[in-house]
């Protein structure tokens, strides 16, 4: 990292695994997977495996940790000893509490605290197999999980890395480009606002080379949006599908996206008229 | 009946106040997955933790005692708790309670009155937020429920619904199905329909006077 090596990165224009400067790896996420947690996502992101869950919001333990004026959030990342080429140790090291910190420090900008005061949100993120980037790849499984765990939240958080590898700017390093490239930048956005809430550097790079990989993660965040919206919805259709298999011929799913039928709407949810008096 | 909105998404041109919503630049947005019915401006989340408020009827469960009462779980993030002052009957541990809340300190304890203790019967978890659809606009669709099934039917605010007698399988059923279709129009009718309750059954179960909790 951070000086020139021997082993090309880019040969033909093209990336060790045939990827463009400017190309993701592919990225499958699935929402809801584990029964016992509040929320929880599995996410693959190239050869990442990572997978995400979040308890509470619950009592905080220890006591003396309690905020009274909103909910604590604590994270959790931790790579599988299984999940990078050599065997690791087991339990958390220097680099996971680093990763873990920011990734709380993220989190705790777009989580609205205040709705759970006394109470303690805990995110869980476990990598099973690591091929870099998965930092980023972890504070994408978790956004999905804190969606899909209904904890009130501003937005989605993405998150991308960006890097420099023989001399040229591209997106989302694989592990080879994180060991052998001159520099890697892990980001976390907020697709909606375009707030940056996470944002490290290791390696060189000019200013203009920082500038042109912002604009270069900024351009994907939607790709990676898309993907998360896509868990969420599919989770939903899941958790109601019997509703297609009964209701035959007017299947209520349809009528999510486009208007349904007026209705008695016989329920005392909210209404939000109501308690703006 | 609506559609499905994202933490984040724009629901209304105006700033309301609610827990599952935010508000940025007099504009109200999503906090949480749920379903926005643009007519009606209801936003229903599809999860959410229970958050006590006054007047909730909530079953619980008698997790400790303490020198002021008892310490109840109602499966919320907070902690019940029962004044022995106003009791005139003791609990056991892992007794089963139906209770009203009637204080909510600013400390978030939750204080529980008028306790009463549920025997027997079953006991199924559903999402808080999806309890006012198994209620109904004034208990129509719990009345459809019991007259359905036969079972006695008890349901806390906090998302657990006590159920005994007649054919609880059935009720169970039904409920989840509730659950499922919660956020499309027409419920009471299928319901209706899925538990063969006729308009004059519902008339007559109307009229027969409630039974107790036993």
């Amino acid at each position: 990292m951070g000086g020139n090596s021997d082993m090309p990165l880019i040969v033909n224009g093209k990336r060790l695994d045939g990827r463009r400067l400017d190309e993701l790896r592919p990225i499958t996420i699935e929402a809801g997977v584990l029964n016992r947690a509040t929320g929880s996502a599995y996410l693959t992101w190239g050869k990442n495996k990572v997978l995400a869950a979040v308890y509470g919001p619950r009592e905080v333990f220890p006591k003396h940790e309690t905020n009274l004026y909103g909910s604590i959030v604590r994270c959790r990342y931790m790579m599988a000893p299984f999940s990078t080429e050599e065997h690791g140790r087991a339990g958390p090291n220097r680099r996971s509490r680093e990763i873990s910190k920011v990734m709380r420090e993220a989190f705790e900008n777009v989580i609205i605290k205040e709705v759970y005061p006394k109470t303690a949100i805990d995110i869980y993120v476990d990598i099973l197999e690591g091929q870099g980037s998965t930092r980023v790849a972890g504070l994408t499984a978790a956004a999905v999980a804190l969606a899909n765990a209904g904890i009130p939240m501003r937005d989605i958080p993405i998150g991308i890395s960006v890097g420099k590898i023989d001399n040229q700017i591209a997106v989302d390093m694989m592990r080879e480009e994180d060991n052998f490239g001159q520099a890697d930048m892990p980001l976390a956005i907020t697709p909606l606002s375009g707030e940056i809430i996470l944002l490290q550097m290791d390696g060189k790079m000019t200013r203009e080379e920082f500038i042109y990989a912002l604009d270069l993660a900024y351009s994907k965040v939607n790709e990676i949006r898309e993907k998360q919206i896509n868990a969420l919805r599919e989770f939903f259709k899941k958790s109601s599908a019997a509703v297609e298999e009964e209701n035959g011929e007017g299947s209520n799913l349809n009528g999510i996206e486009q208007e349904g039928e007026t209705q008695d709407s016989s329920q005392e949810t909210n209404t939000l008229d109501s308690i703006s008096e | 009946m609506g559609r499905l909105v994202m933490p984040g998404d724009l629901l209304l041109n105006k700033p309301v106040r609610n827990p599952y919503t935010y508000v940025k630049d007099e504009k109200t947005y999503a906090a949480v997955v749920g379903m926005f019915d643009e007519q009606h401006s209801k936003f229903m989340p599809i999860k959410a933790s229970y958050l006590p408020s006054l007047r909730d009827s909530v079953i619980g469960m008698i997790e400790e005692e303490k020198p002021i009462g008892y310490g109840v779980n109602i499966f919320s993030p907070y902690h019940g708790l029962l004044s022995s002052k106003s009791l005139r009957t003791t609990f056991n541990v892992g007794d089963i309670i139906l209770a009203e809340v009637f204080e909510i300190s600013e400390v978030k304890d939750i204080w529980l009155s008028r306790p009463v203790k549920l025997v027997g019967g079953e006991i199924i978890d559903v999402s808080p937020t999806k309890i006012s659809r198994v209620i109904g606009k004034h208990s129509s669709m719990l009345n459809v429920l019991k007259a359905g099934t036969g079972s006695n039917i008890v349901v806390g605010k906090n998302g657990l619904i006590w159920i005994k007698g007649g054919d609880v399988a059935k009720a169970i059923d039904a409920i989840q199905k509730i659950v499922r279709e919660a956020h499309t129009p027409g419920l009471t009718d299928r319901i209706m329909n899925y538990l063969n309750v006729t308009p004059e059954m519902l008339e007559r179960f109307k009229k027969t006077p409630q039974r107790g909790f036993y």
